[in-house]
């Protein structure tokens, strides 16, 4: 699985946060998981009661991606809604 | 007024690319030139969706123009840009970085770059693929 993006606009894991953890206890204990067959990817969905991301996108939500024809394209970042019109 | 600029980039053969740690083959993608006002989102890990670009071009409308080199959208925190076309003008209106940026283009060059944009990746070699060829739409 490769790192998420570090850019501007890409939310970042907090730098107290297990990503490697986390993501074995999604694997095993996800809210939600749904497949889109069209793109061939699997997707995993869980809510944290505690702050997962960093302080300008804070967000207990965390989604994983498995990209199945593209394994180094899978990604899991924290998941912070952008459609918040102001 | 700002510049669209845009240009097919092809990578086939033996060559490779390399873009947020994904390696691409045999690929399209549309791609800012030197002189557009673009790259400032391509520098951030953006590529432009050629299907959402191609609606822009006939109404208004919220597209999905930028997305994370992935094809996930939420992954890079892109959302849908507000397209609206006023007065022979395109307007962009893009949540960057929590905040609004406006983009300014002259309608008729921004409907004439498109369709040629488009055009060309009509006829492409059938073994290139463009990119992003998977695209997973924001929540």
């Amino acid at each position: 699985m490769r790192d998420p993006a570090k850019t501007t606009n890409a939310t970042q894991f907090n730098q107290n946060v297990n990503v490697k953890a986390l993501r074995g206890d999604m694997i095993l204990n996800f809210d939600r998981a749904s497949s889109d067959i069209f793109n061939h990817i699997t997707k995993y969905e869980k809510k944290y009661d505690f702050n997962i991301s960093i302080a300008n996108t804070p967000s207990g939500d965390m989604r994983i991606f498995i990209n199945n024809p593209k394994p180094a394209a899978s990604i899991n970042f924290p998941y912070y809604p952008r459609n918040r019109k102001q | 007024m700002n510049e669209l600029g845009l240009s097919i980039k092809i990578i086939q053969g033996e060559a490779s690319i390399e873009l947020s740690h994904i390696s691409f083959e045999n690929s399209a993608f549309i791609w800012p030139t030197d002189k557009s006002d673009l790259n400032f989102f391509i520098d951030q890990g953006a590529l432009l969706v050629p299907s959402e670009l191609e609606k822009s071009i006939y109404s208004s409308g919220d597209y999905l123009i930028f997305t994370d080199v992935s094809g996930i959208a939420d992954d890079g925190g892109w959302d849908y840009i507000k397209v609206t076309h006023k007065n022979n003008l395109a307007y962009w209106e893009v949540w960057f970085n929590n905040s609004w940026v406006e983009l300014v283009f002259d309608l008729t060059l921004y409907q004439k770059e498109l369709i040629e944009i488009m055009n060309q990746l009509k006829v492409l070699p059938l073994n290139i693929i463009v990119q992003p060829s998977q695209i997973i739409f924001p929540e």
